[in-house]
């Protein structure tokens, strides 16, 4: 097996302040673990999908050769001002991208500079690969639906499979997205509403405890009402690339908390 | 830069001023590093008399709301000196790596987060000079004036048209739109506004030609359904029907996927007073499949708009 270690994670400029809140603190604990995790496996290669980098026309991998600079967060632009470097596998991004398309999904591998890297993607590999081991990029394609997202994962992680390097998997996603609409003190962010509390704890213990009939029925019943991210596509993405093409072993939920009123998660599948 | 003026300050137009950055890629400028051979003509064809309308014009500044900048908490506005850098475009970079340079109107951006605070409403000025533009703010402001010789101020998207209902998101966008003319009013300016909305916004899910994204004969509406929506609403705002327009609005954007739903429109229409008079259309096209009008409301001729509403040209 060359793919050694799969995670979902939830980032945002937040976690940068660890110290003002400890649900921070406890996501940024749960990034850390996952990071000593990667070492003990010897993880030569991560590979990402996040729903902040969308494509629309057809697929797209990353394969910058100079994927250096500063980011400046869309939203937090006072106070998250991101210099990041990645040394992007463009082989591997090529190999990819032409078995997206041999399996149906065209796109292309992007090498342009300046290229804007989302914010959760920079701050997930900024705790997770300190020692800045290869990596590529997967966005997530808005017109590729749940199963077509699957489908996809599973055709990837057969090239993955196949190569000599230990990789990891790592999904970008939020759970919910229900924001603070309103400046809140940080000290004080919470998850936002009681429904998304619920789902959180409900997902939570379907996942942990490979229950995926609940998960699946809480996500159909109260998906739409917690604005999960993207349909929370990641699961989706993640069950495509286990080796039987579902989940079958419970998760370790390492942490879950709030990132200005959305809720995220740290795990390991 | 200008200083600051008292009182008396006015909208002196404003353009629907759709953003797909295939239109600055067929236009070749010397800032955007991808060539091309043209293409998407009719539409860069009525983006050149909207320039020759600013010209004429004289503004001060130009505003643009872009759903390409999207912001959570409140609106947010460009409010430092000079803005420039490369903007590559993460869904299109193959057809816009684009080298801006800006000036704001800073004065008017802090009026903007005033006015918008004493309405109760979230704002905050973006002071980050590494800021880094989004296309659709860049492919308004350049098709609408290629000579970069208008400063500009920029507001994001706020998130609220989707992340509450049509209702609540779009007061919110109103709002906005009576915050942003008391500013001008207040600062003195002359300002146009540009509202970066496509209509229709169902697209390919793939480029019909990957080795020339101009091939024109790939190009058309995605959908019937589409079309009739873009036509049935152009012909609304032609007519000055703007509460009309406003009444049907949310099922075009449920039905057609409309980028109106991010605000611009509505921001640009509620600055205006809710014209009801005429706006001209300077030509309508598709790109990768979605539906776009070149709009133009002319607050001082309005007599001539009311006529152009029932078939004449200006």
């Amino acid at each position: 097996m060359t793919v050694v270690a799969r995670a979902l994670v939830s980032t945002a400029p937040q976690l940068l302040k660890p110290e003002l809140n400890p649900a921070y603190g406890g996501l940024v604990n749960g990034l850390q673990a996952v990071e000593v995790d990667f070492k003990k496996l010897g993880v030569e290669r991560i590979v990402y999908w996040s729903t902040q980098w969308i494509s629309v026309l057809g697929q797209m991998f990353q394969a910058g050769s100079d994927l250096t600079g500063t980011h400046v967060d869309e939203n937090w632009h006072e106070s998250c001002e991101l210099p990041f470097h990645f040394r992007v596998d463009q082989k591997l991004a090529a190999e990819l991208c032409a078995g997206a398309a041999k399996a149906g999904f065209p796109g292309q591998c992007i090498d342009y500079r300046d290229f804007p890297v989302d914010t959760a993607t920079i701050i997930a590999d900024r705790f997770l690969n300190p020692d800045k081991i290869p990596v590529t990029m997967v966005a997530c394609n808005v017109y590729c639906d749940n199963e077509k997202t699957k489908s996809l994962a599973s055709e990837l992680f057969k090239i993955l499979e196949a190569r000599k390097e230990k990789i990891a998997i790592v999904a970008v996603s939020l759970l919910s997205t229900s924001y603070h609409t309103s400046t809140i003190d940080l000290r004080e962010d919470a998850i936002r509403g009681d429904e998304e509390n619920a789902f959180v704890a409900n997902f939570v213990r379907a996942v942990s405890s490979a229950d995926w009939i609940t998960l699946s029925k809480t996500i159909a019943h109260d998906g739409a009402k917690i604005r999960t991210d993207m349909g929370l596509k990641a699961l989706s993405w993640l069950e495509g690339t286990m080796p039987a093409g579902r989940f079958s072993q419970p998760w370790n939920v390492l942490v879950t908390g709030p990132l200005y009123g959305a809720s995220g998660i740290v795990a390991q599948l | 830069m200008k200083t600051t003026r008292s009182g008396n300050g006015e909208i002196v137009a404003g353009f629907l001023a759709p953003h797909p950055p295939h239109l600055v890629y067929a236009e070749n400028p010397t800032q955007n590093e991808p060539k091309s051979r043209g293409g998407w003509e009719p539409l860069r064809w009525a983006y050149e008399n909207c320039r020759q309308r600013i010209k004429e014009l004289k503004p001060d500044v130009i505003l643009v709301h872009s759903p390409h900048w999207q912001t959570v908490v409140g609106h947010h506005v460009t409010a430092t000196p000079r803005l420039e850098g490369r903007s590559v475009d993460p869904i299109f970079p193959h057809l816009f790596r684009f080298d801006y340079g800006m000036d704001v109107d800073v004065e008017l951006a802090e009026a903007i987060v005033d006015e918008c605070k004493g309405a109760g409403l979230e704002a905050k000025p973006m002071q980050n000079p590494k800021f880094r533009v989004d296309y659709g703010t860049i492919v308004s402001l350049h098709m609408l004036n290629p000579d970069w010789d208008i400063p500009v101020v920029g507001i994001s998207a706020n998130n609220s048209p989707y992340f509450y209902d049509d209702k609540i998101g779009q007061e919110e966008m109103s709002q906005l739109g009576h915050a942003t003319a008391k500013a001008i009013a207040k600062t003195g300016r002359r300002a146009v506004l540009a509202a970066s909305n496509t209509l229709s916004h169902l697209h390919f899910p793939q480029e019909p030609n990957p080795g020339l994204p101009e091939d024109m004969s790939c190009e058309h509406i995605q959908s019937q359904a589409q079309y009739e929506w873009d036509v049935k609403i152009i012909n609304l705002l032609r007519a000055g029907k703007i509460d009309e327009f406003f009444e049907v609005m949310p099922q075009f954007c449920r039905e057609a996927f409309a980028e109106i739903k991010a605000g611009g429109l509505t921001w640009m229409l509620e600055a205006m007073g809710r014209p009801r008079y005429g706006a001209k259309l300077h030509g309508y096209g598709t790109v990768i499949g979605t539906g776009n009008a070149v709009m133009e409301w002319l607050p001082d001729n309005s007599p001539k708009s009311d006529s152009q509403a029932s078939g004449g040209q200006k």
